[in-house]
C-alpha cells in the first residue's frame, strides 16, 4: 500500500490539495489520515463532504512524540483495509525527518508494511521566504520532499518566484518543484511517479523553535459579518493563520486567513456554534490581542478562548 | 460582607473597612492538627481545615490550597515532601535538553492533585463562598519553568531568550489551564504566584516575561474573575515591571517597603496586598507586636487599594493567637490602638490581686481574651468554655477578662498569660490558643471538682 506525507506550512494550501486528491481518486480506495494543529478539527469539516476513511488527530502535529502513538495505530489500522493509497496530512509544522522510525513501528505492530513513496511538500508561494526566516521545520519538509508545489503563484511576481525555486532547489536539488495556484497540479500522474523513498532514521527536532501558539475561539453568540469582519481584518495582523465557522446574521461562513489575506466564504451545512482556530505569529501575546480586539469590536459578546 | 469587600477592593473601588486575606496554606492544617502533607494531598483534611481558618480568623479573603508544585508535579517533577511544609522539587525532568514541553503534557482537570483541589474549592464555595471571596493559587509561569528546567534556567535566560519566550508562554498556557478549572469551581480571584521573578532583572522581565503575564491576566479576567500576582522576595526593582503586566492586585512579603511599592502601585491604580512579616512577627513575635505593626501600617498608608495578608503563605505553626490578634488590629483599630497604648500604659503598675487559688470554694475557670465580643476565635473560646456551665450549673464560676481595658489587661500580665485567648482552671493554665472540645473540657473540670 503506497503512502505519501503531504506537509507544507500553515495556510499553504495542503487542505485544498486534499480535497484535489480527493477529487482525482473518486471511485478508488483511498485513505487519508489528518492532523490538526488546533484542538478542533476545522479541515475534518471542509472535506468531510467526501466518502472516505477518515482518521483526525488532533492538538498537535503527527510528529511530536505524543501524538505518534495515536498516528502509528492509525497508520496500522488503514494496512488492514484494501486501500490504493493512504495519504497523511501532517499539520504546518511538523518536521517529518522521524517518519523511519514511525514507519517501522507500524510494521512492527501490524505485521504489514507501508510503501513510502515520499511526501509532497507545498510552499507559500506569496510568504515562504519570510517564513523560511523563522520556522525552523520548513527545511526539513523541503530536504525530504521528492515533490515541491509553490503554491499561489498568481499572487506572485516572476522574481520572487525564481527566489523561491532557487531556494528550495539548494536545499533538495533532487525535488521537482511546481510553481501553481490553487493547487492545480497533474495530481494522479504526479502521485504515480513518486517511488519508494529512503529514509534517514534521525531524531526529529520538532521542538520549541517550530511550535507556534494556537487558540480556539468559540462563541454562541450570533455575530454581526460586518463587525466580525473587521475584527478578523485586525486580529488576523497577530496570525499565521486563521481557520473555522462564524455564525453571522447574514449566515454561516468559513473564515480563512494566511497572513495578510482573510476570504470569509458562505458555508451550507450546519456548525453547532462559531469556532475558529487561530494560530500565533506573536507568541502568547496572541491572547492579549484576541481579548482586546474583541473587546473593541464586539464589546461584551460572550466569548470563551 | 467580606467577599463584596475584597471583590471592591480589586476592581478599586472605595470600601469603608481594609480587608483581610490570611495566606493560610499548610497552616490552616496546623490549626486542626494535621500535617502540611495531610493537608496538601487529603481533601476532607483540607476542607476542615479551612472551615477552622474561616472560623478563627473570619477573612474577607482565603486561599483554598498554597502549594506551587501541584502543576510541576504533573509536569513530571519528583517532589520532596515535608511535614511542617509544602513539598519542593527535586527533579526537573526539561533539564539538560532545550526543548518545549508538548501542548498535550499541560494538566487537565482529572491528572495529579487537581481533582483533589477542585472538589475541596468546589464544598468550601457551597459552605462559605457567599459571603468569603475564595482565592485560586497558580504557580505562575516563571517559577513552573524554573521547576521543569531547573537552575539552568537562569541561564537559559542568557543564552536561549527565543527559548526562555517559549518554555514560558507554554507556562502560560498550563496557567490558563488551571485558571479555568479553578473559576469553573467557584474561585472569585485567580493568583499567580511567581515568587522568582524578585530574582530576575526588570529588564529581562520586560524583554521576555511581560507579555506572557499580561496573556495570563487578560484570560483570568475573560473568565469572570479578578487576577492578583503574588511574589516573594526583595522585588522592589520590579514593582514597576510587574504592574504593567496589568493584573487587578499584586502582593508583596516584608522585603519590600510597602509605603514605597504602594506609590507605584497607586500611579497604575493595582490593589497591594501585604506585607506582614511572617517570621519575626507572626511566627516569633507576640500578640502585641503583631498588633502594633498592623495598626501602624494603616495608620501611615493610604487604606483605598489595600488588603492585609501576611507577606506569603504562612509558616506551619504560626501561633494562632498572634493572627487571631492580627485580626482584631484589622477590624477592630481604634480598640487594639488602645489595647497597645493600655499595654504600655500598664507598666504603671495598675494594683490587681489576684484570687488565692489554693482557698477557692469552687472551681474558677478565668478566660483571658482580646475581646470575645470582637474576636471570633475568642468568641469561639468562651462560647466553649461555658459549655461546662451546662454541665456543671453553680457548681463552678466562670469570669472573662478582656484584653480591652487597662484593669483586665493588668489582670493578664499579672497571670503571665503568652497568648490570647487562653483558659486557666484555679490559676493553671490548661488551654492556650486551643478551643477545647466539650469532652475534654468536662475530664479537666472534674479534676477540680
Amino acid at each position: 500500500m503506497k503512502l505519501i506525507l503531504l506537509t507544507g506550512f500553515l495556510g499553504a494550501g495542503k487542505t485544498t490539495l486534499l480535497k484535489k486528491l480527493l477529487r482525482e481518486y473518486e471511485g478508488r480506495k483511498i485513505g487519508v489520515l489528518m492532523n490538526e494543529f488546533g484542538e478542533t478539527g476545522i479541515d475534518g469539516q471542509l472535506i468531510k463532504t467526501e466518502d472516505f476513511d477518515l482518521i483526525e488527530l488532533n492538538n498537535g502535529s503527527v510528529f511530536c512524540a505524543c501524538l505518534k502513538e495515536n498516528f502509528i495505530k492509525g497508520l496500522a489500522e488503514f494496512l488492514n483495509h484494501p486501500l490504493e493509497v493512504v495519504f497523511v496530512e501532517s499539520s504546518g509544522v511538523a518536521d517529518p525527518s522521524n517518519m523511519g522510525v514511525i514507519l517501522e513501528t507500524v510494521t512492527k505492530i501490524s505485521g504489514k508494511a507501508y510503501d513510502y513513496a515520499g511526501s509532497i511538500c507545498i510552499v507559500d508561494g506569496v510568504y515562504f521566504l519570510k517564513q523560511f526566516e523563522v520556522i525552523a521545520a520548513l527545511e526539513k519538509q523541503i530536504i525530504y520532499a521528492s515533490k515541491v508545489i509553490i503554491n499561489k503563484a498568481d499572487l506572485q511576481n516572476a522574481e520572487t518566484l525564481q527566489a523561491i525555486a532557487e531556494k528550495i532547489q539548494s536545499i533538495n536539488s533532487a525535488a521537482e518543484i511546481y510553481p501553481t495556484s490553487f493547487c492545480e497540479v497533474p495530481l494522479a500522474e504526479l502521485v504515480k511517479t513518486m517511488k519508494s523513498a529512503e529514509l534517514v532514521a534521525r531524531p526529529s527536532e520538532n521542538t520549541w523553535e517550530s511550535r507556534p501558539h494556537s487558540c480556539i475561539l468559540k462563541t454562541e453568540a450570533v455575530l454581526d459579518l460586518d463587525i466580525f469582519e473587521q475584527f478578523i481584518n485586525e486580529i488576523k495582523g497577530s496570525t499565521h493563520r486563521i481557520k473555522g465557522f462564524v455564525k453571522t446574521d447574514q449566515g454561516i461562513f468559513e473564515v480563512s486567513c494566511v497572513n495578510k489575506l482573510a476570504v470569509l466564504k458562505p458555508w451550507t451545512k450546519p456548525v453547532e456554534q462559531t469556532e475558529i482556530v487561530l494560530i500565533s505569529a506573536v507568541g502568547i501575546r496572541m491572547i492579549s490581542d484576541l481579548l482586546k480586539l474583541w473587546k473593541k469590536y464586539l464589546g461584551d459578546t460572550p466569548v470563551s478562548i | 460582607m467580606g467577599k463584596d469587600l475584597i471583590i471592591k477592593t480589586l476592581r478599586h473601588e472605595m470600601v469603608d473597612e481594609v480587608p483581610w486575606v490570611p495566606f493560610s496554606g499548610v497552616h490552616a492544617g496546623f490549626l486542626k492538627g494535621y500535617t502540611a502533607r495531610e493537608v496538601l494531598t487529603d481533601g476532607d483534611k483540607l476542607f476542615d481545615s479551612l472551615m477552622e481558618v474561616h472560623k478563627l480568623y473570619t477573612p474577607d479573603g482565603m486561599p483554598v490550597i498554597f502549594d506551587l508544585q501541584i502543576e510541576a508535579e504533573i509536569l513530571g517533577c519528583e517532589l520532596l515532601w515535608a511535614e511542617d511544609n509544602p513539598p519542593s522539587v527535586m527533579s526537573h525532568p526539561y533539564a539538560g535538553e532545550l526543548k518545549v514541553p508538548c501542548k498535550c503534557k499541560i494538566p487537565k482537570i482529572t491528572e495529579g492533585r487537581i481533582p483533589m483541589v477542585v472538589d475541596v474549592m468546589k464544598r468550601v464555595k457551597a459552605a462559605v463562598g457567599e459571603d468569603t471571596a475564595l482565592y485560586g493559587l497558580i504557580c505562575g509561569p516563571v517559577t513552573l519553568a524554573s521547576h521543569i528546567r531547573g537552575s539552568e534556567f537562569f541561564m537559559d535566560i542568557v543564552m536561549y531568550p527565543e527559548f526562555v519566550k517559549e518554555l514560558v508562554g507554554f507556562c502560560v498556557e498550563v496557567c490558563n489551564a488551571m485558571s479555568s478549572y479553578y473559576i469553573d469551581a467557584g474561585m472569585d480571584v485567580i493568583a499567580l504566584v511567581d515568587p522568582l521573578i524578585s530574582q530576575i532583572s526588570p529588564k529581562s522581565i520586560e524583554a521576555l516575561f511581560l507579555e506572557p503575564f499580561q496573556a495570563a491576566f487578560d484570560f483570568i479576567r475573560s473568565k469572570g474573575a479578578l487576577s492578583s500576582f503574588f511574589v516573594c522576595g526583595d522585588a522592589t526593582v520590579q514593582m514597576e515591571v510587574m504592574c504593567r503586566t496589568n493584573p487587578d492586585g499584586i502582593s508583596i512579603d516584608e522585603n519590600v517597603n510597602i509605603y514605597e511599592a504602594k506609590k507605584i502601585t497607586d500611579q497604575y491604580n493595582i490593589t497591594i496586598g501585604g506585607n506582614i512579616p511572617l517570621t519575626t512577627t507572626l511566627l516569633f513575635g507576640n500578640q502585641q507586636d503583631n498588633m502594633k505593626f498592623v495598626v501602624e501600617m494603616l495608620d501611615q498608608i493610604d487604606h483605598h487599594n489595600l488588603i492585609v495578608s501576611p507577606g506569603c503563605d504562612m509558616p506551619y505553626n504560626v501561633p494562632i493567637d498572634n493572627t487571631v490578634a492580627t485580626v482584631q488590629a484589622i477590624k477592630q483599630t481604634e480598640t487594639v490602638r488602645k489595647m497597645i497604648e493600655n499595654y504600655e500604659a500598664v507598666d504603671e503598675d495598675i494594683p490587681v490581686e489576684l484570687p488565692d487559688y489554693d482557698k477557692l470554694v469552687k472551681p474558677l475557670i478565668e478566660i483571658f481574651t482580646l475581646d470575645s465580643a470582637t474576636c471570633a476565635a475568642c468568641t469561639y473560646m468562651v462560647k466553649g468554655i461555658y459549655l461546662a456551665e451546662e454541665e456543671f450549673g453553680d457548681q463552678i464560676e466562670i469570669k472573662e477578662y478582656k484584653y480591652t481595658n487597662k484593669v483586665d489587661i493588668a489582670r493578664t500580665k499579672k497571670m503571665g498569660v503568652q497568648h490570647l485567648p487562653s483558659t486557666y482552671i484555679n490559676g493553671k493554665l490548661q488551654w492556650s490558643s486551643i478551643i477545647p472540645s466539650k469532652q475534654e473540657l468536662i475530664e479537666a473540670v472534674k479534676q477540680y471538682l
